[in-house]
């Protein structure tokens, strides 16, 4: 019976492939190009990575914009009091509950985590603003990596006046002294640098926050990758009793974030006439003036394509948003033109080397060419190689601090990135 | 004689062109099927070695239901006939080609008893690599000295196989080295731990640990093992090599000199 059923299937099918076969020369002969216009195909495919400007160019053009403009569109933290400071006002009250914690003299460490972009730095700044007065607030930033326990104590020593070249052990014994004082330590992942020195650094401040702990209130911001390495590493999820996790921005924050923020530059928002297949976004001609709901209709449908573009990191959403658009001084206007998807690809097809670096830069916040030499065990051009390539190709960015060259992960590439590693297996 | 008559007469160049063309047909989707895998295994290399065992099942399922087609349906042989002439063809076959058919049988029982899947790193015999292809009568291994190394799969089944991360992507990587038995313990712990920690290709999900021994090999001597997980077995030797490299590195710089074993020198 199955045979029966199979056999006619077979029959069917045999026929149907030869009567497609006999009409099968003339359509190949006929076929030249079958995937239409190079130009329809670029804009699903999205633009290169290596096309994006970088934020140096970005900077550079913004010199010549109004202050207000450059004030609300930069990739700085946003102090606590700036007008379009978003207070997360359910996370603050995580910080209040392990405060409240603290203020009975209950051991509290408190971890803020976080992609990076996600707006960590700012979280602390307004956490910061609504300290108790009375307590002594000591606010560190680790920006540059920490390779062993003497730099540790130059961190901490100014807090003690002690001297600069105070031993650790001195500065250990003051930051374990029972005393109340709330010490914000931003950016630990400087910490998490695979290197002996690092390695025990931690260790030894792991160790003093929890000595300290009952009088002292430790805040610690990590990054996502840097807590996951700290958590494998030294375990770090059994010490700290509270954790407050910040993700990127949801929808109805990052449109109002990005309002406010326009609405700063005193600028008006038109649209330059859309592409056909742009999303959804209807424009309106910059030389008609559009009525109030209309406007705003499109500014929402703006918002929407870029916080689908960007998953609500501000960093990658802002990128997008200096591609797109461009100031008319004399209109008075910011004229913006259809938002286009980044093409990603090339950060899959880099070879391991370069993956490994790229996870060690998530994880430490950043690598310096010694640091990459030390890391890989490879000499200084090999390094060089590496990290001009990325580099070149627009994945890292290059600051200066202490004379050194910092590389690092843009953090509006932050997503991308991780995801491409972890598919790699080289993120964990 | 009359069986194969019965099917010579069922046979016609139409019907036999047709079950070359499925059986072509049936090639190509096995070669496809290949291509998208490898792609695929290479794309998302997390999931490289669950992607990488599908291939021989396929292929088995895909090469079964081809030949059941391309007999009873496209050919539409006789039953009686065939199972007349296959009996006599096998027993012919089981004769002749004895060690091919206990290939066959092993390859298909390793189908299914699994000692090792695609992308398992396994020792057989005196070859230890990273199982590439698992066919129905041979397995075929590549070597850490780029050699690829074909065994039947009968050989297979008659000896012990040790298998390394058992369809894991990571492995425990054991790395030993010796120093004199007067060194300082709680150095050599820190400074093999740290070495485990720093190297960029250690899993660190998974616990590093430090196995020390005392041996006598003419003077009493302490063998120090580092036990540490590597992120993906494809760089094990690379993993061993960098810690290697750290160790020896980090005990110049405390003045320890490592020893080289008797067992090390054989």
């Amino acid at each position: 019976m199955i045979l029966e059923s199979l056999r006619q299937k077979w029959h069917e099918l045999y026929d149907r492939l030869a009567q497609r076969a006999r009409k099968l020369p003339p359509v190949l002969l006929g076929r030249e190009d079958t995937r239409g216009s190079s130009e329809t195909l670029t804009q699903r495919a999205g633009c290169p990575l290596l096309d994006m400007p970088r934020w140096q160019q970005i900077s550079a053009r913004q010199r010549l914009l109004p202050a207000r403009y450059r004030a609300a569109f930069n990739l700085a933290p946003v102090a606590a009091d700036t007008p379009w400071a978003i207070p997360r006002e359910q996370k603050l009250q995580q910080f209040h509950a392990a405060l409240a914690r603290w203020q009975r003299q209950l051991p509290t460490l408190l971890a803020v985590v976080g992609p990076d972009g996600c707006g960590r730095t700012s979280f602390l700044n307004a956490l910061e603003a609504r300290l108790p007065e009375a307590t002594p607030v000591h606010r560190l930033n680790l920006s540059s990596g920490i390779r062993d326990e003497t730099v540790l104590a130059k961190l901490f020593a100014p807090l003690y006046e002690l001297d600069a070249d105070a031993s650790w052990p001195e500065v250990q014994a003051q930051l374990t002294r029972p005393r109340d004082q709330i010490i914000l330590l931003d950016n630990i992942d400087a910490l998490l640098l695979r290197t002996p020195g690092a390695y025990r650094a931690f260790k030894t401040l792991l160790a003093t926050m929890l000595a300290s702990q009952s009088r002292t209130l430790w805040v610690v911001s990590f990054g996502a990758q840097a807590w996951r390495r700290a958590d494998h590493t030294y375990q770090v999820g059994r010490y700290f009793s509270s954790l407050i996790t910040l993700d990127y921005f949801t929808q109805e924050e990052f449109h109002a974030v990005l309002r406010s923020r326009i609405t700063h530059t005193g600028l008006t928002l038109r649209f330059n006439a859309a592409a056909p297949d742009d999303g959804g976004v209807t424009g309106a001609a910059p030389d008609t003036a559009p009525d109030a709901a209309e406007m705003d209709a499109a500014v929402t449908a703006y918002l929407d394509k870029l916080y689908e573009l960007s998953g609500g990191n501000l960093p990658a959403a802002l990128l997008h948003w200096h591609c797109a658009t461009h100031i008319d001084a004399g209109a008075q206007t910011i004229q913006a033109d259809a938002l286009e998807g980044v093409d990603f690809g090339a950060i899959k097809s880099f070879a391991a080397p370069h993956h490994f670096t790229l996870a060690e830069m998530l994880t430490h916040g950043g690598l310096t060419l010694a640091e990459h030499q030390t890391l890989f065990r490879l000499s200084e051009t090999e390094s060089r190689i590496i990290l001009y390539h990325l580099h070149a190709h627009r994945v890292v960015e290059r600051r200066e601090a202490d004379g050194e060259n910092i590389y690092y992960v843009d953090p509006a590439l932050y997503t991308p990135i991780a995801n491409a590693l972890i598919t790699a297996h080289v993120l964990y | 004689m009359d069986n194969l008559k019965a099917i010579a007469e069922q046979l016609s160049l139409g019907t036999l062109l047709a079950a070359a063309l499925w059986l072509g047909l049936a090639g190509g989707l096995v070669a496809l099927l290949r291509w998208a895998l490898d792609k695929l295994a290479r794309r998302f290399n997390r999931y490289r070695l669950q992607i990488s065992r599908l291939f021989p099942l396929l292929r088995l399922i895909i090469w079964t239901f081809a030949l059941l087609m391309t007999v009873f349906v496209i050919l539409h042989l006789p039953q009686g006939a065939l199972l007349a002439v296959a009996a006599t063809v096998g027993v012919a076959l089981g004769l002749a080609a004895q060690d091919m058919l206990r290939n066959l049988i092993a390859g298909v029982i390793m189908l299914f008893d699994r000692p090792y899947r695609v992308g398992d790193m396994v020792r057989i015999g005196e070859h230890y690599g990273e199982v590439k292809s698992i066919d129905l009568n041979l397995t075929r291994l590549h070597t850490f000295t780029d050699d690829i190394v074909t065994i039947p799969n009968a050989e297979v089944m008659k000896q012990a196989v040790v298998n390394s991360n058992a369809g894991e992507l990571t492995e425990m990587i054991a790395v030993p080295f010796h120093v004199p038995a007067a060194s300082d313990i709680a150095t050599l712990k820190t400074l093999a731990h740290e070495a485990a920690f720093c190297c960029p290709y250690s899993y660190l999900k998974k616990p590093v640990v430090i196995v020390l021994e005392d041996e006598v090999d003419y003077h009493y001597i302490t063998k120090v093992t580092i036990k540490a997980y590597v992120v993906d077995v494809r760089y094990e030797r690379a993993m061993a090599s960098d810690i290697i490299e750290r160790v020896k590195s980090a005990l110049q710089q405390h003045g320890i000199t490592p020893i080289e074993a008797n067992s090390q020198r054989k």
